[in-house]
């Protein structure tokens, strides 16, 4: 897997999930502004909140703003991204993931970008299909020293325990141990979307 | 699934059944895809292959995804158009009942296939509706039905595990119009399914359940809606309706319960139509209509209970106190999916066989409700490490 950088100036292609993540964290605007070229997000993944509820609805109008406020452009996949998109929605049910998460991959792959996805399937699918493309997640993002310099690491705790709680944000593995040090033991024991073992040490 | 050869013609089945559930024709289809509508025909007999760019318009259109078009285990099946007649009514939210009740059984159905669990029918054998008295025929059925399933005359209180334990068919109790009391429909691929209306209460549902086992026997092929005031008379309904009371009260039952709760009494009380509907599990005004038809109450007995104040939920409080059942099924309706699903699909998330987004599309979820759903469940991978495995 290839390792993310904050310094990395590739563009960030964020998945639908880690736009929920991001606006219940409150500070989606900061994180965004952190990078140094705007977030993309594929029209395909965008969709996937249209005509959603809770967290969904919210987050699509966030999307727009951050659209208009230049952080974030929405984007359509070419044609040789549409190939690689199909390849991950074709097949068995094991083998594919769902459009929004594919069309994320797909595009990150098209551009040389780095593919911002918190699903567990769709991260592993990428890691085997394509070792070579960057992964993040909204964890990564939130946890970008650039972003704790301009906001402070207790604004930036809060942030992380708002999108755990609220969004039930998922956290890569490697992530878990940080995530808690960040947050403290006592905060971590209320984030139900962190494993239990993690949780209850 | 590829767009080419044999598959084409399956992903034009997958498209045309997508459509018909939307409710889209396939001249508006065609016209918003940007495409003739000779080409529409086209890809959906299989004839020419869709380009991607189509089929994502498509999808979208029809609130689906590429994933669920391509994917080899979706299950696709076009019950929203079996009950065109009924759709072509007024409108009574029987679209949305039926896309409910579409939505949960493809869903389990293909949960269970991915994760290899066979489900066992054992559908009573269809007994066709014959020439002659369809009241007669019913409890013939309905008696024959007990008898295969070992219950003599005893009440049925919980219909649905009945149903779903005894003879494997699949029941869902979810919140919708109160106008509907329930749906039944039968299909090759999901089997027989039943929908019943969590908003009506638990007696009440049981008699739904009942009728719709009706149909399940007579006329399975035929998808069924039960409305709350029914409209139509047919032979069918007349049919199911006399099935479903004879199946939850058998005459014989009802005469040995109805000498045993009135021996002594002079005449018919509040207090004893409560016992009775209370044992056999079906509301206070079925019960009295079907002492009325047993001729073990004269004829009129409800409508003089109605025009003196009823029969009320006080004073079903006051006869049975704490002995009053409480309705699990309700309190479940109010979770997103139903508690199978949620199982089955946390199971799936678990093992890593969906992604988030395949089970939110699939069970018609928020992103944020589906993990609070897999939290709720403790699913995470490793949560059953050091507990006790099973075979």
């Amino acid at each position: 897997m290839a390792n993310f950088s904050s310094s990395d100036c590739s563009p960030h292609v964020i998945d639908t999930s880690v736009a929920i993540s991001l606006d219940a964290s409150g500070i989606a605007d900061a994180v965004l502004g952190c990078l140094c070229r705007p977030a993309l997000i594929v029209d395909i993944a965008r969709d996937e909140l249209d005509g959603g509820r809770g967290l969904g609805v919210t987050a699509r109008a966030s999307i727009n703003r951050w659209e208009r406020g230049g952080l974030l452009s929405i984007v359509k996949l070419s044609e040789t991204a549409n190939d690689t998109f199909e390849s991950l929605v074709s097949g068995s049910s094991v083998a594919t993931i769902d459009d929004g998460e594919a069309a994320t991959i797909a595009h990150a792959i098209d551009v040389g970008g780095i593919a911002v996805v918190d699903e567990a399937k769709a991260r592993k699918t990428s890691l085997r299909r394509f070792p070579d493309l960057s992964l993040s997640s909204a964890t990564n993002l939130l946890l970008m020293p650039s972003l704790a310099a301009v906001i402070g690491p207790a604004a930036v705790a809060d942030a992380v325990f708002k999108a755990l709680t609220i969004s039930r944000m998922r956290v890569p593995r490697e992530l878990h141990f940080k995530v808690v040090s960040l947050i403290g033991e006592e905060r971590a024991a209320l984030c139900h979307s962190l494993p239990a073992v993690i949780r209850k040490r | 699934m590829s767009r080419d050869g044999q598959d084409q013609k399956l992903i034009g089945e997958r498209l045309r059944k997508a459509r018909e559930n939307a409710r889209i024709t396939q001249a508006d289809a065609a016209r918003d895809a940007g495409m003739a509508r000779t080409t529409l025909v086209a890809i959906e007999q299989g004839v020419r292959r869709v380009r991607l760019e189509e089929l994502q318009t498509l999808a979208r259109m029809y609130k689906t995804s590429a994933n669920a078009l391509l994917r080899d285990e979706a299950v696709h099946v076009d019950l929203v158009p079996r009950f065109r007649k009924t759709l072509d009514a007024a409108d009574t939210g029987i679209e949305e009942a039926v896309a409910l009740l579409a939505d949960l059984a493809r869903a389990e159905v293909e949960l269970e296939n991915i994760l290899g669990i066979k489900r066992s029918f054992n559908y009573p054998p269809e007994r066709p509706i014959l020439a002659g008295d369809v009241r007669l025929q019913a409890e013939q059925d309905a008696l024959e039905l007990r008898q295969r399933l070992g219950l003599g005359l005893a009440p049925i209180r919980d219909m649905i595990t009945l149903l779903e334990m005894d003879l494997g068919v699949r029941v869902y109790v979810r919140r919708f119009n109160p106008k509907i009391s329930g749906l039944f429909a039968y299909d090759e691929v999901l089997g027989a399914c039943i929908l019943l209306n969590a908003n009506h209460p638990l007696a009440r549902r049981n008699q739904t359940a009942g009728h719709e086992t009706g149909h399940l026997v007579a006329t399975r092929r035929e998808p069924e809606v039960l409305l709350d005031h029914p409209t139509v008379n047919s032979r069918e309904e007349r049919y199911a309706d006399a099935f479903g009371r004879s199946f939850l009260t058998p005459s014989r039952a009802v005469m040995q319960k109805f000498h045993e709760v009135t021996a002594g009494a002079a005449q018919l009380s509040r207090r004893h139509v409560i016992i009775l509907a209370h044992f056999f599990g079906v509301a206070r005004e079925a019960m009295v209509r079907r002492l009325e038809e047993l001729k073990l109450a004269k004829d009129g007995t409800w409508d003089w209970f109605a025009r003196n104040g009823g029969i009320t939920d006080e004073h079903e409080r006051q006869a049975l106190g704490d002995l009053k059942v409480a309705d699990q099924y309700k309190t479940e309706a109010n979770r997103p999916t139903t508690l199978r699903l949620a199982t089955l699909a946390a199971e799936a998330y678990r093992r890593g066989i969906l992604s988030e987004g395949q089970h939110a599309r699939m069970l018609r979820m928020d992103r944020v409700e589906l993990r609070a759903l897999v939290d709720e469940l403790g699913n995470e991978e490793g949560a059953g490490d050091g507990q006790l495995q099973l075979k």
